[in-house]
């Protein structure tokens, strides 16, 4: 007979550990209701209630996660496998965030394109609890299931409009790179895992120390969970999926995983490898600095060239993540809050660029071509002025968000001693301005002669989404001395314990 | 070299070779087969390292329940062999070339490699009481998080 386990886990403990992932049981919550109400409800009203559902959900997560930040965050729950930290929380409001904005804009869209309501929602919620899992990570298991969750989400939604042959491509394309990536990612953990005996990021972070340099175990974990990593954020050289995933996709699927994904994977990176492998630094920044650089010219280059607006947001994305990772190398309280900062503004920037392009679609299809912007201030002079403050603030203008976010980084990046990749950042930004600007041509061009591809139909709720999201957009730039500090907050706890 | 050494090297070189059956056959029921093949050795792995919970449920669960849905799935759609085999002529070439500097590279760098001595195992280990105390203590949060994940994908199809 085999002796008996000692089980020593409490009911204190417990409800402890559950308040800790208070933002994700919220949004678990309402995935769990909105997929039994789906069933339960006729046919007419689902898609509105899991609506409803969803945001209430999303703005509980919302509260939850702004309550424990002011009045004193956790740390470790669950065995050190998913933490409260303020990291944790910063993630988790942002996700929480885009998760309303993302639920709104697709409510719309699917109404206006004939497609179910309920399921995509449901899916969208599904990739926010894999997001704040990502963030909350406290183990490499973890990091992985979020990951997980959070693609097998996405690739649904790629695929969600079943009859359009992109919309199939982009799912096939995310599904067989995703799955690549993600093999990447889990053999270098098995490395690591190999390598240090633990998946508990920070007993590695006490196990791997700077003379464990020489251990090729680690060395080739380290370069495996890089390359999937890069995948997930889309930097170059490993960016080639993004441009056709973005377009098939449908509009606010694209929105959302543009801002959602690249901000889970860098919290993902920040977590694992400023936290995790911060000893090895030398090492992973080698590979990310080639990669960052990659990205820029790769991404600002191709830009250029695109026709089609998804296109070009996705390269622009390409070469924003190359921004950002100047920040992840820089490292630091400085380096982390910097990214911190950027991923917010970018969230509200970007999102609310496609949220944009998704007023143009219709029964007939996307309005993702220049042309179809002609015009625009005219038309529907709100949505023209804001699509030029998020064309403005994309490419770094003062005094939007992503002016104060580029000095951000690219101070971090000097004081690292990272000046040859900020300057070829700074030149590389000079040249995307070309193609935002392009944009605001067309949005200010005069009304065109030949009727429109798109009229407007009944926009309402994308219209207020790029309303919150320009206000925000607008308002973080004076605002940004406090959420600098709302980062530099979040980026304690990964500084903490070296 | 002990008996444990000998299944073991036996072992992995079938699992190998299912695997390579599985990429390498055209007809898609010879890809579950090898499939199979590798569920099953892979099982075996399991036993030599005295996880027998998980060398049963790789056995009745991978090899037994999901490759028979496999199996329906396929007879069902017509088994029919691989139909675009038109493959650009430089892509075995480059392919080939990767493979085998990323396979180089692997035994350069795992070479050298001092492998840490194991930490010592519970009396428990691989028993179905220590995988069910692990799963509601330990790993509580990743087991939770594991079943949204299934239910994301039944949502999903």
């Amino acid at each position: 007979m085999i002796a008996a386990a000692q089980v020593t886990y409490t009911a204190a403990q417990a409800w402890s550990d559950l308040a800790q992932i208070g933002p994700i049981v919220a949004v678990t919550v309402a995935l769990l209701v909105a997929v039994v109400v789906d069933l339960l409800l006729p046919r007419g009203l689902r898609g509105p209630v899991v609506t409803v559902i969803a945001i209430v959900g999303l703005v509980s997560a919302l509260a939850i996660a702004a309550y424990r930040l002011v009045n004193g965050y956790g740390g470790p729950a669950y065995f050190r496998f998913v933490s409260g930290d303020a990291f944790a929380l910063f993630f988790e409001m942002l996700f929480a965030l885009i998760g309303v904005l993302a639920v709104i804009v697709s409510s719309s869209y699917v109404r206006r394109r004939g497609l179910y309501e309920a399921e995509l929602q449901v899916l969208t919620l599904a990739a926010i609890v894999g997001m704040m899992s990502l963030a909350a990570a406290g183990s490499l298991v973890t990091v992985f299931l979020g990951l997980e969750l959070l693609s097998i989400a996405l690739y649904v939604s790629c695929g969600y409009n079943r009859i359009e042959l992109p919309s199939q491509e982009s799912a096939a394309k995310y599904l067989i790179i995703g799955g690549f990536a993600s093999a990447f990612v889990l053999y270098g953990m098995a490395l690591i895992y190999g390598a240090t005996g633990t998946t508990v990021l920070s007993d590695i972070a006490t196990r791997v120390t700077s003379d464990s340099a020489g251990n090729p175990l680690l060395l080739l974990g380290v370069l495996l969970m890089g390359v999937g990593f890069a995948f997930k954020v889309s930097a170059a050289p490993f960016h080639m999926w993004t441009p056709d995933v973005y377009q098939g996709a449908p509009l606010p699927v694209t929105a959302f995983m543009s801002v959602a994904t690249k901000a889970a994977a860098f919290a993902m990176i920040l977590r694992v490898f400023n936290y995790g492998l911060g000893h090895l630094g030398p090492e992973w920044q080698v590979l990310l600095a080639f990669t960052a650089a990659a990205s820029m010219v790769v991404g600002n280059l191709m830009a250029i060239v695109q026709a089609s607006l998804k296109r070009m947001l996705a390269y622009s994305g390409v070469a924003h993540a190359g921004y950002i990772l100047v920040g992840v190398l820089a490292g630091g309280r400085a380096g982390v809050a910097a990214v911190l900062f950027y991923l917010f503004g970018y969230v509200f920037m970007n999102f609310g660029a496609f949220a944009v392009v998704s007023t143009l679609s219709g029964p007939a299809g996307d309005g993702d071509l220049y042309e179809d912007l002609n015009g625009l201030a005219y038309r529907n002079p709100t949505l023209g002025v804001l699509m030029s403050v998020f064309m403005l603030s994309l490419a770094g203008f003062p005094p939007m968000v992503g002016f104060f976010g580029k000095v951000f980084l690219f101070t971090a990046g000097i004081s690292a001693g990272w000046t040859w990749l900020v300057v070829l950042a700074v030149l590389t930004s000079v040249v995307s301005v070309y193609y935002y600007f392009r944009v605001l041509f067309h949005v200010w061009s005069p009304l065109p002669e030949a009727p429109v591809r798109f009229a407007f139909g009944p926009v309402r709720g994308p219209v207020t989404v790029v309303l919150l999201a320009g206000v925000f957009a607008v308002a973080l730039g004076p605002l940004s001395g406090f959420l600098l500090q709302v980062g530099l907050n979040g980026a304690a706890p990964l500084l903490s314990g070296r | 070299m002990g008996p444990a050494t000998i299944v073991f090297w036996l072992a992995s070189a079938v699992a190998l070779a299912g695997g390579l059956g599985v990429v390498l056959f055209k007809e898609p029921i010879r890809n579950v087969l090898s499939l199979v093949l590798v569920m099953l050795s892979l099982a075996v792995l399991f036993l030599l390292l005295s996880a027998q919970f998980v060398f049963a449920v790789q056995v009745i669960v991978y090899a037994g329940a999901v490759m028979v849905l496999f199996l329906f799935v396929i007879t069902l759609l017509g088994p029919v062999r691989e139909q675009g085999t038109v493959r650009l002529p430089w892509q075995i070439f480059i392919s080939a070339v990767v493979i085998a500097a990323f396979a180089g590279f692997l035994v350069a760098m795992l070479r050298g490699v001092s492998y840490r001595t194991p930490d010592a195992a519970d009396p428990i280990f691989g028993s179905v009481q220590s995988i069910g105390v692990g799963l509601f203590t330990d790993y509580l949060f990743p087991f939770e998080l594991t079943s949204i994940l299934l239910l994301v994908a039944a949502v999903g199809c």
